[in-house]
């Protein structure tokens, strides 16, 4: 008889099949034990899922929630979040925009009790009261400020946000290129500050920045952002918008300065509004109306930079050029346009994380500190040096100047306070010359500097505990004058090594490493990697002990052990190369001896095949030997070693103290 | 003394009658809310779905042809589910093992309300830990596959309502079911006494 397969006999125990197929199974299943069988074991594995056959009891509390929501406005809150959240998400891909909420409360609007509808959905406002603080606003921008946050469609592109083309031609006519102002007295402008707006009453879209500085601390996933813009002002209490949905930025590290008649125009607060994700609004109470640069600043993550280097080692490999080049990486979630950018070399430690803070949902403001003009400023932590003269890798020969020092000429203007920390003193500041554009998620490589005629050492090493049975190359020089670095240190990256064969530039690939960070005047070596063309083999070729110690039953107490190693040099290169040998004799009571007595003259006695092995002691267990190799040979030298073992080790001991006597 | 009929009930809700949705939120928000909970594994996700479904149905009860308002309901859930829940799903989820609250309110929900019957403590340590590995078992099935074996056994849903409640054909409930039940033959222990 043929069994049902598992596949059926499930389907016919949850009624999956056709009435013909199951009646058919369920006639089977009647005639044969096994299926039978089968089949009960099924229906046992699924009966445990009877232990969640029960419905959740539903509490009162969720009841009353449930019947109090379907009320009309909870309805709307979520219409109005959401249509918030794609419009800001949109926005913010095309490029961070500020919008200026340009709310205008004359005196009789203060009188009035403020709007504190949270719940109702972006308004339109009055526009008579609005009028007179749009003269500079652009019309094709003005009438659509005036809407509630854009709709599907509305929009020529896709219709969501304003497209970059509405932005750039409303710059033109928004900001007259006089940027004259007209000052008001203080008396003109109501005591009480407006209430915060939950909804935007006006929007207007801000010009791209006028300058964008950005300062990239690579340790930390940490980006320093100042952009300059042009705010028009209307006298009194002005709202300012900023979202950063999307991106990935600090909120509480929102700064906002006014860089022209900062003590007309005072920054009182922060708002983060309430169920508004991404969001912050200003409140400024201005003495000023007309246009205003104001310099924006703030944290953000996701930018990232890294150096890579290229050495070219001439054929001789006593000297090479390295080409120093820098990556710069957004991905940050916003555009930059014409950006300053700088590359801060060095550790932070003292801040959190920014991913974390950008993805939380309700930022908290920064503290506010006065300066002695009693402007409102925020605060943030700087680097120390910053309004010295530093260093740029420009300032290194052979580049001319290809990056500048930024820093100097305008930290007047950027005013920052300053953090006396000694830890912060290790910071430089790389400045690439110009501006880039960086969009999101796009990377560019820039050149940073390029040395000729750097000194270099070429170094094989052989020390199995560290490296195994294998030659290793390394390549090592100072980040000194002398070595015609020195000027900054050397950030950390990848870094790769080819050698000129001939006076063709035919370049071969020798090997790739990493620099870490390098100070100024510290050593560089660079590990290469195994090198097969320089082989170092050790053979053992004799042991035998003595100098036994008995004591006075006969047992014995000490005695040496004397090993007789040779080692087996080749050098297949075509040019001399240094090895360093370790030798590790897993004792601490040794002797060692070169067997073979060097000759006066310093050469081998079958003639130039290199200098004579030297020898030292490298710590308590381990002697190192050095020899150099001419080009093509093979030679060998051998050394013996004795261990002392027991008493004879005590008397090893007594030496070596009476020899330091 | 007869329960009026679903069908009154929204009528009676239609009309303006807020004590009509009221009993209908109490008659069917039990199961209501034990689908939503399977198909999560969050009692957070699964309330919040809870009252955007009968938002929903609150909103929507014009619609409501028909006499017994079950199947509608569960598709309503099942739309408010599978659409919304999938759109949050990177949010990160409390499983329900954990203590959820202290305030005794909502801690009576689900295990501890069945705890409160007289089972023995190993008898219901057990029975806690076969739930586990149940729900555990149950969110590993794509949304659809669990919507539907959610659906067909514990709500006893047939596979035409369960179509209609997913919108699918009932060929396609029947694979769903399948592929649900074959996954879950290599995901719940082998019954005690195994296969001779």
């Amino acid at each position: 008889m043929k069994h049902v397969n598992e596949d059926k006999l499930i389907q016919y125990a949850f009624d999956l099949l056709e009435t013909e197929q199951q009646n058919e199974i369920a006639r089977h299943l009647e005639q044969c034990p096994d299926c039978r069988t089968k089949m009960e074991q099924i229906q046992k594995q699924f009966a445990v899922l009877d232990v969640l056959n029960e419905d959740a009891a539903l509490s009162e509390e969720l009841i009353q929630q449930t019947l109090a929501q379907k009320a009309a406005g909870a309805k709307t809150i979520r219409f109005y979040r959401r249509l918030w959240v794609e419009w800001t998400a949109a926005a913010a891909a095309v490029l961070l925009i500020c919008a200026l909420l340009l709310q205008n409360l004359p005196d009789t609007h203060v009188k009035e009790p403020a709007p504190r509808d949270f719940d109702k959905p972006v308004a339109k406002l009055d526009t008579k009261d609005n009028r007179p603080s749009l003269t500079a606003i652009p019309p094709s921008q003005g009438g659509e400020s005036e809407d509630s946050p854009p709709v599907k469609g509305q929009y020529p592109e896709g219709g969501r946000g304003y497209d970059s083309e509405s932005i750039k031609n409303s710059m033109g006519t928004a900001h007259p290129t006089i940027h004259d102002v007209k000052i008001v007295s203080a008396d003109a402008i109501p005591d009480v500050a407006p209430f915060a707006p939950a909804s935007a009453i006006e929007l207007v879209v801000l010009p791209n920045p006028d300058k964008m500085q950005l300062t990239i601390y690579n340790s930390a996933d940490l980006t320093l952002v100042r952009d300059t813009r042009r705010l028009t002002l209307k006298p009194g209490w002005n709202w300012l918008q900023f979202m950063w949905d999307g991106t990935l930025i600090d909120p509480t590290s929102l700064s906002l300065v006014p860089l022209q008649r900062a003590d007309k125009i005072d920054i009182q607060q922060l708002v983060y509004p309430a169920r508004l994700k991404d969001i912050g609004r200003w409140l400024i109470r201005s003495e000023v109306e007309g246009s205003v640069p104001f310099e924006i600043t703030y944290f953000a993550s996701g930018l990232s930079w890294r150096a890579f280097y290229m050495g070219t080692m001439n054929a001789d490999e006593t000297s090479m050029n390295l080409k120093g080049y820098v990556n710069v990486a957004n991905n940050s979630g916003q555009d930059f346009e014409n950006a300053q950018t700088r590359l801060v070399v060095g550790e932070t430690h003292l801040l959190e994380e920014i991913p974390y803070l950008a993805q939380r949902h309700y930022p908290y403001g920064p503290e506010i500190m006065k300066n002695e003009k009693g402007v409102s400023r925020y605060n943030w932590h700087g680097v120390k040096d910053f309004d010295k003269k530093i260093p740029m890798l420009g300032d290194m020969p052979g580049l001319g100047g290809r990056f500048y020092d930024y820093g100097a000429d305008n930290a007047d203007k950027l005013t920052i306070k300053q953090i006396e920390k000694e830890g912060l003193s290790e910071y430089f500041l790389y400045t690439i010359e110009g501006t880039e554009d960086l969009p999101n998620t796009w990377a560019k490589r820039l050149p940073s500097f390029d040395v000729d005629n750097i000194p270099v050492k070429s170094l094989y090493k052989y020390d199995e505990d560290r490296y195994a049975r294998q030659t290793v190359r390394f390549v090592s020089f100072k980040n000194d004058a002398e070595h015609k670095l020195g000027e900054t240190p050397i950030p950390e990256g990848a870094v790769k090594i080819y050698r000129n064969l001939n006076d063709m530039q035919n370049l071969s690939y020798i090997g790739g490493s990493s620099l870490k960070y390098i100070p100024v005047n510290e050593d560089v070596e660079l590990n290469l990697g195994p090198d097969q063309l320089v082989k170092v083999e050790p053979v053992l070729m004799n042991t035998q002990t003595d100098n036994y110690i008995f004591d006075n039953k006969g047992n014995i107490t000490g005695s040496d052990t004397i090993e007789t190693w040779k080692l087996k040099l080749t050098n297949t290169r075509d040019i001399p190369v240094e090895i360093e040998i370790t030798r590790n004799f897993g004792t601490d009571y040794w002797d060692i001896e070169l067997n073979n007595s060097p000759p006066a003259k310093g050469e081998y006695p079958e003639g130039g095949r290199g200098s004579i092995p030297t020898y030292k002691k490298h710590d308590k267990n381990r002697a190192r030997f050095t020899i150099t190799l001419s080009p093509r040979t093979e030679t060998s030298f051998a050394y013996t070693v004795t261990n002392y073992q027991g008493q004879r080790a005590e008397a090893y001991v007594k030496k070596l103290q009476e020899q330091q006597k | 003394m007869t329960q009026p009929s679903d069908r009154n009930l929204v009528d009676a809700h239609i009309r303006g009658d807020t004590e009509a949705f009221a009993t209908l939120l109490r008659r069917y928000g039990p199961p209501v809310l034990g689908y939503l909970t399977k198909m999560t594994h969050n009692k957070d996700h699964a309330e919040d779905l809870f009252q955007e479904t009968f938002r929903r149905v609150h909103q929507n009860a014009g619609q409501f042809r028909g006499e017994h308002i079950k199947p509608w309901l569960f598709k309503i859930a099942t739309h408010t589910a599978i659409n919304r829940y999938r759109k949050e799903k990177n949010t990160p989820a409390i499983s329900l093992n954990q203590p959820l609250c202290t305030d005794g309110v909502h801690c009576a929900t689900l295990q501890s309300s069945l705890a409160a019957d007289t089972v023995e403590p190993g008898r219901q340590m057990e029975l806690d830990e076969q739930r586990q590995l149940v729900r555990n078992s149950l969110m590993q099935l794509p949304e659809k596959q669990r919507a539907a074996l959610v659906l067909s056994y514990y709500h006893k849903l047939n596979h035409s309502q369960i179509a209609e409640a997913m919108d699918c054909s009932v060929g396609t409930v029947k694979t769903h079911l399948f592929r649900a039940l074959k996954k879950l033959r290599t995901l719940l222990p082998q019954p005690v006494g195994g296969m001779q």
